[in-house]
């Protein structure tokens, strides 16, 4: 799903039949959910589902707060685990959500313009603490979050720690750099929506899904709002949410504690806030009252395809672990329900998918797919509601359960190998959830998700609610 | 610390770590394997270099003694068939990549029948021989996926493989059936039907891209007729037969031409054991092995192909250069070449990135890549942008390519590119799966894996010089070959421009492309 804006290519790269990876991967990234039906975590106690003879130790992590509100979490690599990096990320709670009127895409529009001139730094000087000493930094924007995500040899870290706090305080765009960096952000644009055969229909779908919430403007905006855009603009919105209690540094690697709090004490315990309080969202997204049907016409469809989009629980809800259960039965790899019955059986589709995008406010859940050659999209729409149908109500065996359990447990496991995929779960937990420990809680609720609770969510968000459905073929836009 | 006015520190911290300076800590040595080791240069660049400012306060504090960064031990030996075994202990999470490999990918394929080595890797997993009983698809998908990860089989140049991560309890099991699906595959007619179907969807995907339609052009019209110009297109895989990938499997899949790699949590004994009984059994076949003839690049068509693309998004561009191949031969410029091609496409900083789109902003990303081969290599540079811009991007980077040969890099340029190659070798062997891609690599490139405990001194030994003098033997403007994909209409004067220097251009819609003919275009219908 689209829903990440990234300062740099890497997110979307082909999959093995030509078609994006957002599109064939439809495997939900991990994201933290609320307390429900499961027991939480004990703390301090290693996770240790029956029969796998996995052990994973919780982590230990450090979590401090500064005078100024500045939330800081840390986390040291084990002895003899560091590979001699660190990833620092800074991650700010301001989104494509609190895009401000007629400037739809502007948050992920200011998260490039993050990386040009301070009061101290020439612009690209990131580049040059990160990529020119072998380090590597990137940034995304999503609906609620915006963050940035650097890695370094670990003697560089306090540099990182200075440059950060710096462009919190000290950002200083000029206009030939803005509108530079527009022209990058419209091109990225074009190059994920437009040229991408799939582009437009994945980026419809939030406004399909959302009635109220600004969630149904696209994260990447359009191309007359970001044109609308002003450098006033990006010095209101970095004074308004550029500021150390709406952030949360996260440092995960190689780094010896007791110097790690003074360098941050030093950098960022300096940094004041502005005395107005920070703007919120409160919309709150009503349920959706009727069906509808949409067409949506792009010049380029090489094969139609079908979106289904239904209204979801926000990620905190609890209701999201077993909708995230539901979403890895129906659509986590080549033994998943929808893939076995759609592309594999029936060969009907290219390729079909289920997601749960559960955000802070409200979520989304969208099962879709690309038609084979000449299959019809009733077909397809009727195939999609079958399995998701039979999910609900049919048996589950004990079998198909372990597997996505094994799955979800493995994939946490593999995110722990490094000190990025380390911090970013770490900052997804505190963004959504707002607690860093979710990162070890969310494993514990996913295995204790039951099949009544997963049949119980797909009757109540998806069988038993309203719907918008997606066709999307070849033909002059609109 | 340094002082400002010495951006050059880098290099000298790597030409005084060539000196073999080495920090202490890479002196001991593990027992009973290759010690690699790598030191990420410290680079410190300042800003505003010139003016004096107070580090930590108006800029960045100066960087910490650099860390010495000790790669694991790699345990390699033969089994009596041949198989190689290669096993790298990675103690900690409990997590191990397996993997397969073939040292045989689409460059063995049998000519004018493209797409059967990928053929035979996507059929692997769909069936195989288990104790003796076959084991449909659909059943092997689901045992993989139990196990935590799934079967990833692949097929790129020089290698095909089979690889799955999972938690270590599971090894055994994965290890297991791998070399079933890699040993007694079915490659059963229905199931080839059905991926060639699939195949084809997909291709009308990317078919519908720009980017890769310009890609597909421009291999083809840079390599030619031998196999690095081929790609598996619809007409190709019509054509492809059950007993191609039969012939494909019996020709290739032989113990000397595998290779086991695990790397995670495992020990070099237990790896030994499961070798031995998953392969002990696997006998090497009577005939030789098969050896390829090499095939240089032969250019064909037009230095320039222009498709039309009406209605498309944007323009793919895409420019291609000779680059080093993998022969011997061309073992003494290896690093110059990998540092020219990261000087110019390694990265958000480097020149083709810088010109394009920080400077201009015509583009989102702007790379480079290069693939070097027994028989050549080539250099690709590849940008998206809006239509009218498409003449000038591609002005860009073929420019770019050209002007190393007069300007190399500057020290603090050849520095940070230089740190961003060792830096991006030190990520990759973070992960269990990262370090196997790297060993498989090396060994379809049928290299030592000692030699890559050269790479990051190889890397940081490489100067100004030896860029320079690769960029004037490989890149001259009269060796560029480029595509431009894309709405044409929409590209204005400057591309129509383009389109009419006189014998330099093939310029032609994307309904008539046909990348079997040498001259790109469909015959003309009988």
């Amino acid at each position: 799903m689209p829903d990440l804006f990234t300062r740099r290519q890497g997110l979307v790269a082909l999959g093995a039949a030509g078609l994006p990876a957002w599109a064939t991967d439809v495997r939900p990234r991990p994201r933290p959910s609320a307390a429900g039906g499961a027991a939480p975590a004990a703390a301090g106690a290693a996770f240790r589902p029956a029969g796998s003879g996995i052990v994973l130790p919780p982590l230990a992590l450090r979590q401090r707060r500064l005078a100024n509100g500045l939330q800081v979490v840390s986390l040291p690599s084990g002895p003899g685990r560091s590979g001699g990096t660190v990833s620092v990320q800074v991650w700010y709670r301001v989104g494509g959500k609190d895009d401000p009127a007629g400037r739809s895409g502007f948050a992920h529009l200011f998260e490039h313009m993050m990386f040009k001139r301070t009061r101290n730094m020439p612009a690209e000087m990131f580049d040059r603490l990160t990529e020119d000493v072998g380090g590597q930094n990137n940034a995304f924007t999503a609906e609620d979050m915006t963050a940035y995500q650097s890695e370094v040899p670990s003697n560089h870290l306090e540099r990182l720690l200075w440059a950060e706090a710096e462009r919190l305080a000290n950002l200083q765009v000029d206009q030939a750099s803005f509108d530079s960096e527009r022209k990058v952000v419209i091109e990225e644009l074009r190059q994920r929506v437009l040229a991408d055969p799939y582009g437009r229909l994945f980026n419809a779908l939030p406004q399909h899904a959302f009635e109220r919430h600004p969630y149904q403007r696209p994260v990447i905006g359009s191309e007359a709002d970001l044109n609308a855009a002003t450098l006033g603009d990006v010095q209101r919105f970095h004074s308004t949410y550029y500021r150390p209690d709406n952030a949360l540094l996260i440092v995960v690697g190689d780094f010896d504690p007791p110097q790690l709090d003074g360098w941050i004490d030093r950098y960022f315990g300096p940094l004041r806030n502005p005395a107005q309080a920070i703007p919120r969202v409160d919309t709150v997204e009503p349920p959706r009252l009727q069906d509808a049907r949409v067409e949506l016409r792009a010049p380029n469809v090489p094969l139609p395809a079908v979106a289904l989009v239904w209204k979801g629980p926000p990620a905190r809800h609890a209701d999201a672990p077993a909708l995230e259960l539901a979403a890895a039965l129906l659509a986590s790899g080549d033994s998943s329900r929808l893939n076995e019955a759609l592309v594999y059986n029936t060969q009907a589709a290219q390729a079909a998918g289920f997601a749960a995008e559960l955000y802070a406010d409200a979520g989304l859940l969208a099962a879709y797919a690309i038609a084979a050659s000449g299959q019809p999209l009733r077909k397809l729409e009727d195939a999609l509601l079958a399995q998701i149908s039979g999910l609900a109500r049919g048996r589950v065996s004990y079998a198909e359960m372990d597997k996505v359990r094994t799955q979800l447990l493995t994939s946490a496991l593999l995110s722990r190998q490094t000190p990025q995929g380390q911090a970013d779960a770490i900052g997804r937990a505190v963004l959504l959830y707002g607690d860093a420990r979710e990162v070890d809680q969310r494993i514990t609720r996913l295995q204790a998700v039951r099949v009544a609770d997963i049949q119980r969510v797909l009757q109540q968000y998806v069988l038993r609610a309203r719907r918008v459905t997606i066709d999307y073929v070849q033909g002059a836009a609109a | 610390m340094s002082p400002p006015d010495s951006p050059t520190i880098g290099v000298s911290m790597a030409r005084r770590w060539r000196a073999s300076a080495l920090p202490s800590a890479l002196l001991v040595a593990p027992r009973g394997g290759a010690l690699m080791t790598a030191v990420l240069a410290g680079v410190l660049l300042l800003p505003g270099a010139g003016h004096a400012g107070t580090p930590g306060v108006d800029e960045p504090p100066p960087a910490q003694a650099p860390r010495p960064l000790v790669l694991p031990a790699l345990h390699q030996s033969t089994l009596a068939s041949g198989l190689s075994l290669v096993v790298a202990p990675r103690p900690g999470l409990p997590v191990v990549t397996v993997s397969l490999l073939v040292r045989a990918g689409p460059e063995a394929d049998p000519a004018g029948r493209p797409g059967v080595a990928a053929m035979t890797a996507t059929l692997w997993p769909k069936g195989a021989l288990r104790a003796g009983k076959p084991v449909p698809a659909a059943e092997l998908a689901r045992l993989a996926e139990a196990l935590g990860g799934g079967l990833d089989s692949n097929s790129s140049w020089g290698a095909s493989t089979l690889s799955m991560t999972v938690s270590s309890p599971r090894l055994g099991e994965a290890a297991a059936l791998l070399a079933d699906v890699l040993r007694h595959p079915l490659l059963a007619a229905d199931e080839l039907e059905r991926a060639r179907a699939q195949a084809l969807d997909g291709l009308r995907v990317t078919l519908g891209n720009p980017a890769d339609v310009a890609a597909l052009a421009l291999r083809r019209s840079f390599w030619g007729n031998g196999p690095y110009g081929q790609s598996a297109l619809p007409p190709a895989l019509q054509r492809l037969t059950r007993a191609d990938v039969q012939a494909f499997q019996a020709k290739w899949v032989r113990p000397e031409l595998v290779a086991l790699v695990l790397v995670g949590d495992i020990t070099p004994e237990q790896g030994q054991a499961l070798a031995q009984q998953l392969f002990g059994d696997w006998r090497a076949p009577a005939q030789p092995v098969p050896v390829l003839a090499p095939a240089a690049p032969a250019p064909i068509a037009a230095p320039l192909v222009l498709i039309d693309m009406p209605g498309s998004g944007q323009s793919g561009v895409a420019v291609a250069a000779p680059y080093l191949g993998s022969a011997p031969a061309d073992r003494p410029q290896r690093y110059a070449a990998l540092v020219a091609n990261a000087v110019l496409g390694g990265g958000y900083s480097a020149r083709l990135s810088q010109e394009v789109r920080i400077k201009r902003g015509l583009s989102y990303d702007a790379t480079g890549s290069a693939e070097s081969h027994p028989s050549g290599g080539m250099f690709s540079a590849r940008a998206q942008t809006n239509h009218p811009t498409a003449a000038e991007v591609l002005a860009l980077l073929r420019t770019e390519i050209t002007r190393l040969a007069d300007a190399p890099p500057a020290a603090d340029e050849l520095a940070a590119r230089q740190a961003t190659l060792v830096g991006s070798f030190a990520r990759r062997l973070e992960t269990t799966a990262g370090l196997s891609a790297v060993l498989v690599g090396q060994l379809a490139q049928g290299r030592p894996l000692a030699e890559l405990a050269a790479y990051s001194p190889g890397l940081l030994a490489v100067t100004p010089a030896q860029v320079q003098a690769f960029a004037r033997q490989h890149w001259q403007a009269s060796g560029l070959r480029a595509v431009i994909a894309g709405d044409l209409a929409a590209g204005g004067a400057s591309l129509a421009a383009l389109a009419a220097q006189p014998g330099q251009v093939l310029r032609l819609p994307v309904a008539e492309l046909d990348l079997e003919q040498d001259g790109l275009r469909k015959p003309a219908a009988r």
